[in-house]
């Protein structure tokens, strides 16, 4: 089991919080550590996939069908609800 | 580009409708994908990010202008997506046990000429596996990371999409990640 402090600051690294010692600390252990290391690892390709996904375009028409749907007045929808 | 919004923002107030679709065109798509990752369907993602826009429409005079409008916009989204996804919430549990059938679960009654779930991933594309362990995610992790990582939000941006304390935010992003990484290591 990988120590529990190293995790967190696996995950501060991810994060960009990690102080400059806390980073020689987690640089340090990694080297000793072949189960952080590949943990680490890991987590860098998991957060590599998940990015790696995140350019979608709306459909076609999509602004237009927002505007057809606004209502004209807003007094009216008011009354609806 | 936040000094045009906030021109927008105005004239929408006087009334300007066309000012509104200028509004849209700038956020539509991250809306759209904020949606979609969260739902994991394009039609209900389509009709969660109108109406996304359309509550921000008609609710425009409560936002307060002083403050930054995307951050206004995205927790409207984010909050009609989590209310669709705890409403939709009995369809996802594919690996319940069925009443009175111990040891089945819903696996066990698809037609066996369906592709076994593991085979069906191994022909998945990395993108659709991705979305996939996404998707499985519980809902207050998989906000979390759907808006750090597809919407590049920052961490005290996000604190302030879901009204939560920014410990709570990483908490929640790191037990996403580490949920993920489970998931995903043999991809």
């Amino acid at each position: 089991m990988c120590p529990e402090q190293i995790i967190e600051l696996m995950h501060e690294y991810l994060d960009d919080e990690i102080t400059p010692e806390q980073e020689r600390e987690l640089r340090e252990h990694l080297l000793s550590c072949k189960e952080c290391e590949s943990l680490f690892n890991e987590l860098k390709k998991t957060v590599a996939f998940v990015k790696s996904i995140s350019t979608m375009q709306a459909p076609d028409n999509f602004t237009a069908n927002v505007l057809s749907r606004l209502p004209k007045e807003k007094r009216r929808i008011w009354m609806q609800r | 580009m936040d000094a045009i919004v906030k021109k927008r923002i105005k004239q929408v107030i006087k009334g300007d409708q066309d000012a509104f679709g200028e509004i849209v065109e700038i956020y539509k798509n991250s809306i759209y994908q904020l949606c979609f990752r969260m739902l994991g369907n394009r039609h209900e993602a389509e009709d969660m990010a109108q109406e996304a826009f359309i509550r921000a429409y008609v609710n425009i005079k409560s936002f307060n202008q002083d403050l930054k409008f995307s951050t206004w916009l995205f927790r409207i989204a984010t909050n009609l997506c989590i209310d669709r996804m705890r409403k939709k919430k009995p369809d996802y549990y594919l690996d319940a046990e069925v009443a009175g059938a111990e040891g089945l679960t819903m696996y066990s009654q698809i037609p066996s000429n369906t592709p076994l779930p593991e085979s069906e991933l191994e022909s998945l594309q990395l993108q659709e596996a991705v979305q996939k362990e996404i998707l499985k995610l519980p809902d207050k992790y998989r906000t979390a990371i759907v808006l750090k990582y597809m919407e590049e939000l920052s961490l005290n941006e996000i604190s302030e999409i879901l009204d939560l304390p920014l410990g709570t935010v990483k908490t929640r992003i790191h037990r996403g990640r580490e949920a993920l990484r489970q998931q995903l290591r043999y991809v």
